[in-house]
């Protein structure tokens, strides 16, 4: 028990319980033994000890009796709590266990551990590579919490204090960590994964436990081919579209929902053909595709025209003794008739008709050679093609029961051998094997929620084969027998089919269909069921994998309490530790996502595809991952500075543990996990605690790789200062209610803030600090409020983006193909300026380096391609780019040094300045202005246009489109008299010289007639005219907002360099000798020269 | 041409010579350049957007360029129209009640990348205005000012003259002559298409335009230096009183090649910014006028 209480002291445990005054008493009384042991006997004599009256918090001087109590008991009911978990046994999630009272001698069961227990009991089997696992399990609805039996004794409580056994083994140090993994180390983030997802899964896992994922996907695999057989043999799929809705109702509805939904769908049918007839059941679908075999046989004219011959019956004029021979005269034409007279109750009929047909042919025309034999023959065999799709419906009337249960054990004596052999049947028992299959009735078993109607595979071959016969048998009786099918017991298709009429006259055809829609949805259903496997990442595939024993068993007992009446259900409740663990692992969730997604599309502005980016997401994660392990619950400052200063060597030992670098901190990690993830109820150790268990656990190993990683770091974080800069995601919505007071994204600041943090003081029982700052906090970096440019920039940015919504939407809507990188609403958004969120006084002094330089100009550069329309940009250009624009600024800041070294008391300032520019390719300062003027603010008027017409255009798809010639007269002329009206303009159209003309000099008379009829110049003269006369700021000079005020005069004027002394020209005779023939020579070219 | 220009009548022969010169190099070389960017894309043959997108720091020109280009589809239209067979006027004034206008297409360049948003927007909502189109319309306006300050002092066939010239262009009507001149079958030798040759005319007219301004212009200015030099030097003893012989103030000296080669090296400067303060010989390129 003392143990027990000063882990509570060391870890800080009681803050969760008590008030910090009577921590302090308690920690007081877990001082010394004696202490304890007299506080427990005695609390109330206790408190009244010198000791406590000398410690100011613990005991104010007027606390009463009332207090003194209250704190004594708080303390104990504390205590008790912890002790809950040994007390009552440590699986208590799965089982209905009554509680365990513990005698009065105390024999307090062992608790395992009170820390984080190992791998709590359920999860042993789980193989969690090492990765944050999901904690989702949490908040999937779920309730993971303890089971607290309904009855537990106060009385106990006291018995156990009284029985302080000083054997409590101290806990466990670490949970002892199931192997991390396979060694290919797939990251798998954290999944939100709700347990309805899992609906499906209990269908195939069934009440078996702990199947393999290969087993249950070798059967998963058979049925499926078992059922995709059977599924060949249907042509009419009557309820193919609906087969997905019908699975995710059969999944989600409930029993007697699911009576009547069934119901209303036999009745509604999707494809009322007109030979649906409720009372012939059957006859619509085969009527159909008879219908459909008499028609390809009566238009098959290939070549030859086969088919004429047998369109009409045959004339007696053609064939004078054709009726003497043939008795039974027969011709597509009668088929034709005898069809839509409804005369024929099944394929075979129909068949036999065909037969006659061509044997007629054959019995009439004798000669071999005939050729109308070769016509029938060519007939004959597309007709036996065209049969095979038909299914052997015998149209049944409603209402006619015995027959069918003939027919039916007729048809079963038939195929049951062949269903009973080899589940893959041949394709002349495909139709019969459907009836081997049936499913369960569900609506029949009102207890069972419908999920559970049975788990479809069973392990091995050989049961799927007994499953079949064992329905076979079922199949010989009614459905009654179907009703009473255990669950469990066979493997049958998972949903029960819509079709499925709980009367149990289940007229075969009926039934057939039902199979039919049975087959469909149970291959639908795994298809589906491997569809997700297939389709999803490869991330959550693996997720899946590892979990499956874990969610299986978790969801079975979901059933099995679900199967107790409502009372004696375990009870699920709620404690606070737990919750306050669960608010953790939801900050760090959060927290985990927000940065990997900013590191993600940080890493520099790319469309976030978890995926792909895995490994570069990973790289960054792994180094950011470090520093937000844990979260402070209230970042008040005071506490944030105490955070700042302690340690992030934890952090990093996290980080080495999430970059997999350590085994044991990742499985220290993982067991933090998956404990949060298993047993849900039992672990008491919040994020730090486990973290700190899991220093210890790995604190020798990760000394080594601490400096190995401190070097990664630094690059990393250098990588990643800068991105967070300007908020490009938004914050998870999901936390936006439960948690206020989330901290900000923050990024460790290159190199610098590590002086702060004195290495390695591992105060475990301290909230955890929270991470430095991203250097966006600092307002230095901060863009300037008042500077017009940056304001028109991100307006741009605004724009653009806003542009390329409409823009995609149009697309969408006019059905052209979006482009693949295109994340819509869910990718990199600008949201402007970064919002700091740290008070100034929070943040460690500011010093630049290169390194922070280069991130601020990498950021800068980042706006500059987001203005220029990039949607993203891949890291290695943007980093190209960065580097470009550093060298340039290089040299521009050489060029300055070199002249003001040389020149600096020749030139003004400014001169060297301009000279500096222009040899670095600004010619003129003018250039810069015309470039803002030019490249954003007139951009910008554009791009606010464009929206606006992508707007109008947007709204304007679901009219019909106008006539578009005769709309653009008026269009121009109606934006004439719109933008005239705005403008006041009212005169243009009356007079010819309203154009101004004058004003240019040029004659109007000079003007040929042609041009003032010209349509096409109209519209520009007219407004330009236009926008002439109404923007006044016609910007002809440049604004002195953007630049300085040059009044230097252009060119011509440019400070002239000082002219370099002359270069004397060599005399030739004062050269050597040898040189003396070459100067000759450059002599006389200069003597030219000089002419 | 070059008198359009502001030279006198008759240039001289050198710098005729010279000019021709320059502006033949310059070709070869927006030739090469437009066979390397084509190969960028893939595509075997030059479009007019591979030459565009050589100049395509030069707003203005561009801007001129896309006026030329879209006439150039109004006159084709035109064309069409009159073929069609009936007289002038009425084609003109029927325009306004037939559906089928002559519109003039605008001219989009690719890299303009606002081009894509447009493209879902019908046409019609295509309402000009743009800056760039009245900038190229103020330049027009601007020039034809100076050219009538030119011409408001001609005589009837000075006039006519100057309107001669103000015709005269490289690929008017001399397509093969104009190929052959350039050795254009040396670099590119598929023929190129009409939008091509005309953009080509159109760049050399421009070249011989800034050439020739930027040569009168240094011209000036070293004449005024003359002066000053002058006057300075012969200080005290020149009479300010006209002499009856002496040369007309006012009278123009024809371009001499050395203006010539002067606003040639004035126009090729290319700076390299990212290139200084590094090591090793530079090799500099024919930079596009």
């Amino acid at each position: 028990m003392l143990t027990l209480a000063r882990e509570l002291v060391d870890r800080q445990r009681w803050r969760l319980y008590l008030t910090p005054a009577e921590g302090a008493v308690f920690e007081l009384a877990a001082s010394s033994p004696d202490m304890w042991a007299h506080f427990m006997a005695d609390p109330d004599a206790c408190l009244a000890r010198p000791e406590f009256r000398a410690h100011p918090p613990a005991a104010p001087p007027t606390s009463s009796l009332s207090q003194r109590l209250s704190v004594a008991m708080r303390i104990r009911t504390m205590l008790f709590e912890q002790l809950l978990p040994s007390l009552f046994g440590e699986d208590v999630t799965s089982a209905v266990v009554p509680a365990r009272f513990h005698t009065p001698d105390g024999n307090i069961l062992a608790p395992a551990a009170i820390e984080p227990l190992p791998a709590s009991a359920s999860d042993a089997g789980c193989q969690t590579p090492a990765a944050p696992r999901p904690d989702a399990v949490h908040p999937a609805g779920s309730d993971p919490m303890a089971v607290e039996p309904a009855s537990h004794a106060f009385g106990a409580s006291s018995g156990i204090k009284q029985q302080a056994t000083s054997s409590l083994p101290p806990p466990a140090a670490v949970a002892d960590p199931p192997d991390p993994g396979p060694s290919t180390f797939i990251p798998i983030d954290d999944m939100y994964y709700s347990l309805e997802y899992d609906a499906d899964l209990l269908e195939s896992l069934g009440v078996q436990d702990g199947d393999e994922p290969e087993r249950q996907s070798s059967n998963r695999n058979e049925a499926a081919n078992a059922a995709r057989q059977t599924e060949q043999s249907d042509s009419i799929e009557i309820h193919a579209s609906l087969k997905h809705m019908f699975q995710t109702i059969n999944a989600r509805a409930d029993p007697l929902q699911l009576k009547s939904l069934k119901k209303l769908l036999t009745e509604v049918r999707p494809s009322k053909s007109k030979w649906a007839n409720d009372d012939r059941i059957g006859q619509e679908q085969l009527y159909e595709a008879l219908e459909v075999v008499l028609n390809e046989l009566k238009n098959y004219t290939a070549r030859l025209e086969h088919s004429l011959p047998f369109l009409k019956p045959v004339q007696k004029r053609e064939a004078p003794n054709y009726y003497d021979i043939i008795k039974k005269p027969m011709d597509l034409g009668t088929m034709t008739k005898k069809l839509k007279a409804l005369q024929y109750s099944s394929k075979e009929e129909f068949a036999n008709d065909l037969a006659l047909i061509w044997s007629n042919c054959m019995t009439y025309n004798t000669i071999p050679d005939n050729i109308y034999r070769r016509h029938a023959t060519a007939m004959k065999r597309k007709s036996n093609d065209l049969m095979k799709k038909v299914p052997d419906i015998v149209i049944k009337n409603a209402g006619d029961s015995d027959s069918d249960d003939d027919n039916e054990s007729k048809a079963d004596a038939k195929d049951g051998p062949k269903a009973g052999a080899s589940v893959p049947d041949t394709s002349a028992a495909r139709p019969s094997h459907q009836t081997g299959v049936k499913m369960v009735v569900d609506g029949n078993e009102p207890d069972t929620p419908s999920f559970q109607a049975g788990p479809s595979t069973v392990e091995g071959t050989s049961s799927m084969q007994s499953v079949v016969s064992d329905v076979d048998h079922m199949d010989t009786g009614d459905a009654d027998r179907m009703d009473t099918a255990p669950d469990g017991s066979t493997a049958v298709p998972a949903a029960p089919k819509p079709g499925a009429d709980p009367d149990e006259d289940g007229q075969q055809t009926q039934q057939q269909q039902q199979q039919q829609q049975q087959q469909q949805q149970q291959q639908g259903v795994h298809e589906q069921r491997q569809d997700p496997s297939d389709g999803a990442s490869m991330q959550v595939r693996h997720w899946k994998q590892a979990t499956l024993s874990f969610r299986s068993r978790y969801l079975r007992s979901r059933e099995d309490q679900s199967r107790l009446p409502f009372g004696e259900r375990v009870a699920l409740i709620r404690r606070s530790d737990e919750m306050h663990e669960f608010e953790q692992a939801s900050l760090a969730f959060a927290a985990r996502n927000r940065e990997r997604r900013l590191a993600i599309g940080a890493d520099a502005l790319i469309p976030a595809d978890p995926a792909s980016s895995g490994a570069q997401a990973l790289d960054s994660l792994a180094s950011a991952a470090g520093p937000l392990r844990a979260m402070p619950v209230r970042p008040a400052s005071a506490q944030a500075m105490r955070a700042l200063s302690s340690s992030p060597p934890k952090s990093r030992h996290i980080r080495a543990a999430s970059s997999g670098a350590v085994p044991e901190s990742s499985a220290g990690q993982i067991s933090l996990l998956m404990q949060r993830g298993g047993s849900g109820g039992k672990a008491d150790a919040s994020a730090p605690d486990s973290s700190a268990l899991a220093d210890d656990g790995s604190a020798p190993a990760a000394d080594d790789a601490d400096a190995r990683l401190a070097a990664a770091e630094e690059q990393r974080s250098a990588h990643l200062t800068q991105i967070f800069k300007s908020s490009f995601l938004p914050e998870l919505q999901f936390f936006a209610n439960s948690q206020p007071s989330m901290l900000p994204e923050p990024k460790s600041k290159p190199g610098d803030l590590h002086a702060f943090f004195s290495p390695r003081t591992k105060r475990p029982g301290q909230i955890p600090p929270a991470p430095p700052p991203s250097m966006s906090e600092y307002p230095e970096f901060a863009p300037d409020p008042h500077s017009q440019l940056y304001a028109h920039i991100s307006r741009n940015i605004a724009e653009l983006q806003r542009i390329k919504d409409i823009y995609y939407k149009i697309m969408f809507k006019q059905g052209s193909q979006l482009p693949q990188d295109y994340m819509g609403q869910y990718g990199l958004r600008y949201n402007g300026p970064y919002r700091p969120l740290w008070p100034r006084e929070a943040l460690p002094p500011m010093a630049i380096n290169r390194a922070a330089a280069a991130s601020v100009l990498k950021q800068t550069c980042g706006v500059m391609l987001l203005h220029n329309g990039f949607d993203g940009v891949s890291s290695t250009a943007l980093a190209t780019l960065t580097d470009l624009a550093t060298s340039y600024m290089l040299n521009l800041g050489r060029t300055m040094r070199m002249h003001m070294d040389k020149y600096g008391h020749q030139m003004r300032p400014e001169d060297i300045l301009l000279r500096s520019l222009e040899i670095n390719g600004v010619n003129d300062p003018a250039v810069l202005d015309t470039h803002i003027r030019h490249d954003v603010v007139r951009v910008g008027s554009k791009l606010a246009d464009l929206r606006r017409k992508l707007e109008i255009a947007f709204a304007d798809m679901d009219q019909a489109p106008q006539d578009g010639s005769a709309a653009g007269e008026d269009d121009v002329e109606f934006e004439e008299s719109r933008d005239q009206i705005v403008s006041g303009n009212f005169l243009q159209d009356l007079g010819v010289d309203l154009l101004g003309l004058k004003d240019i000099g040029i004659d109007i008379t000079t003007i040929p007639l042609e041009l003032w009829n010209r349509k096409a110049e109209k519209p520009i003269r007219v407004r330009v005219r236009r926008a002439l006369v109404s923007t006044p700021a016609a910007d002809e000079k440049p604004s002195g907002k953007y630049c300085v005020k040059w009044d230097l005069a252009p060119r011509a004027n440019l400070p002239k360099m000082p002219v370099p002394p002359a270069w004397a020209p060599v005399d030739p005779a004062k050269q050597i000798g040898l040189l003396r023939p070459f100067y000759d020579k450059k002599n006389m070219s200069i003597e030219d020269l000089a002419k | 041409m070059m008198f359009v220009f502001g030279e006198v009548q008759e240039p001289l022969e050198d710098t005729m010579l010279l000019v021709e010169e320059i502006v033949r190099s310059q070709m070869i070389e927006t030739t090469i350049q437009a066979v390397a960017q084509a190969n960028k894309r893939g595509a075997r043959s030059i479009g007019p957007e591979d030459i565009v997108f050589l100049i395509r720091h030069d707003r203005p020109k561009v801007n001129r360029l896309r006026s030329f280009l879209s006439w150039k589809d109004v006159r084709k239209n035109v064309k069409d129209n009159k073929e069609a067979g009936a007289p002038t006027e009425e084609d003109m004034l029927e325009d306004q009640d037939k559906p089928a206008r002559i519109k003039r297409m605008k001219v989009k360049f690719s890299w303009d990348h606002l081009n894509t948003y447009s493209g879902v927007l019908s046409d019609n909502d295509d309402d000009g205005a743009d800056e760039e189109e009245r900038q190229a319309y103020e330049d027009q306006i601007t020039r034809l000012r100076l050219a009538d300050n030119i011409t408001s002092s001609m005589t009837k066939e000075e006039y006519m003259y100057y309107s001669e010239c103000r015709q005269a262009s490289f690929t008017y009507k001399k397509v093969k002559r104009f190929c052959d001149w350039c050795e254009m079958k040396r670099y590119y030798d598929i023929k190129a298409s009409s939008d091509v040759i005309d953009i080509l005319g159109f760049l050399a007219y421009e070249i011989v335009n800034s050439i020739t301004e930027t040569a009168l212009s240094i011209k000036r200015e070293w004449d005024e230096e003359e002066k000053r030099k002058e006057i300075r030097r012969n200080r005290g003893t020149t009479s300010t009183d006209p002499f009856l012989f002496d040369k007309r103030s006012d009278e123009r000296t024809p371009l001499q090649p050395i203006h010539i080669r002067e606003a040639f090296r004035q126009l090729q400067v290319q700076s390299t910014p990212l290139g200084s303060f590094g090591v090793g010989v530079k090799r500099s390129k024919l930079a596009l006028m």
